[in-house]
This record gives C-alpha cells, structure tokens and sequence, in this order.
C-alpha cells in the first residue's frame, strides 16, 4: 500500500512515516497543506492518505472533498486536534474511513491503518 | 467561567503529557499573570482562537524541553532545529484542539505560529493565566488567555 502523509507539522510526519514503515506500507510522499495533497495525490497516485484538517492554504476536509473527486477508491485517515465530534462526523460524510485524534501512539497508528486496509 | 475554561486546559496538557511521555506530568495551579508579566522562554509555540470564545493560549520554555518532548514522543525522530520548533507549535495545536469540545462551533483554532526568544511579547486578552507544567526536569509555562465574546 502506497501512503501520501498530510499534516503540517514535520513531527507528526516524521513519526507517521515511521510507525506506517514499520509495519510494511511504502511512503510515497509528504504534503504540508491541502493544495500540496492534492497535487500529490494526482501524481503519486497514493492507495492511503492520513490527512490532518487545520493546515494553511487549504484545510483537510477541503483537501479530503477534492481528493475523493478525483478517485474515490482512495483511504483516507483523518488525523487531528480537533476534538468536536461534529468534526469526525463530517469527514466521515465528506468519505473519510477512519479518525483518530492527535495526541496519537504507535498503536493508535498503527491500528487504524490497519482497519483501513482490511 | 474562568475556573471551569482553566480546568479544560489543566485536564488536557494532564492527558497530552500521559499520551506522548508515558511519564508523570505536575500541573500546577493556575495564577494570574499582572498586565506587565510576560512569561516567554527560548521557544513559544502559539494559537489564536476566534468565535464565541476569542483570545489565544501559547506554550513557551526551554529548547531543551521540547527536544525532550519530541524525542518521547518519537525517539527516531532527527531532533533538529526545525523539528524542534515545530514540535512547540504542534503541542499548542493539539492542547487547543484538544480544548475545542468543551465549546462546540464557538471555538475555532488558528494553525501553530512560532516565535523564539525570551525578549519579545505577545499581546493577548485579559485576564491571561500561567499554567506551569514540570516534566521530567524541564520547566514550562501554558499561558491562557480566553474570553467570551
């Protein structure tokens, strides 16, 4: 499975990109904001985003509607701050399959691509 | 309201501390900071908040301190300047979002901004109440200031 890493934050990407590694899923780029992930979700043609939703230019759920115009089979993980359930929900509708909550572990990483792949 | 507001922000640092360290946290008690009081340390990591509830809460202390944080959180991680810089900002981004559902649509979160140097100012809404948090020999300070529209 080929994953794109959505988040502003090179933390977030950095510890992403290592814990997805491990467990066997091949990172086929970073994205700091929404315009970025959608441009390289068109030319990478990722299988799996985790996107964060509070970015410059272009936030998550924006990035998540058009990133699913342009090929609906692609999973999706929302990955954010954001603690209203409101927000979950509408990722969930704008056809997210998954979200976790930052702060996130390993495990929590790990477990929800998991579920994304099966 | 302030007691209640501070409590969300004591609770979630608490649980930020216990997610990412894995290790015990003290949260002090929150006190006043006067008009002229300024608590910024090496690197400040910022949010502005707007809507119902407006001001901004701002993390600062040692760089030491953040290096520290990023490598618990992840102990391959390079440790450079910018990961560290970038981890200030990142934790007040997970503490305020982290905030948010105490207060529903009212509470809209700024992406992180970053500041370094301790000779600066940040102006923010009154009343601003320091927060101090110890963590395995480091020193931090959140700084809340919040107010109802």
């Amino acid at each position: 499975m080929k994953l794109l890493i959505v988040d502003d934050s090179s933390m977030i990407r950095n510890a992403i990109s290592y814990w997805a590694n491990e467990i066997g899923i091949e990172i086929v780029g970073e994205a700091k904001n929404g315009v970025e992930a959608v441009e390289m979700t068109k030319t990478l043609k990722p299988g799996l985003i985790t996107l964060d939703i509070t970015m410059p230019e272009l936030n998550g759920l924006e990035a998540l509607e058009q990133i699913k115009a342009l090929d609906d089979t692609i999973k999706v993980i929302i990955i954010s701050a954001l603690s209203d359930k409101s927000i979950a929900l509408e990722a969930m509708n704008k056809g997210a399959e998954n979200f976790i909550n930052k702060p996130f572990s390993e495990e929590d990483l790990k477990e929800a691509i998991e579920e994304v792949m099966e | 309201m302030q007691t209640e507001v501070l409590q969300h922000f004591v609770e979630g640092t608490r649980q930020y501390f216990a997610k990412v360290t894995k290790q015990d946290v003290k949260i002090g008690v929150p006190s006043l900071l006067g008009g002229d009081e300024v608590f910024l340390a090496d690197i400040t990591g910022a949010i502005g908040v707007a809507g119902a509830i407006q001001g901004a809460i701002y993390i600062t202390g040692k760089k030491s301190a953040f290096a520290a944080l990023l490598k618990a959180y992840n102990p391959h991680s390079s440790g450079d300047d910018d990961d560290v810089l970038d981890a200030a900002g990142e934790i007040a981004n997970i503490i305020a979002g982290n905030a948010q559902k105490h207060f529903s649509k009212g509470f809209e979160i700024s992406v992180p901004m970053i500041f370094t140097g301790d000779n600066g100012q940040i102006r923010m809404k009154e009343p601003r109440y320091n927060i101090p948090i110890d963590w395995n020999e480091h020193r931090m300070h959140l700084v809340v200031g919040l107010n109802k529209e």
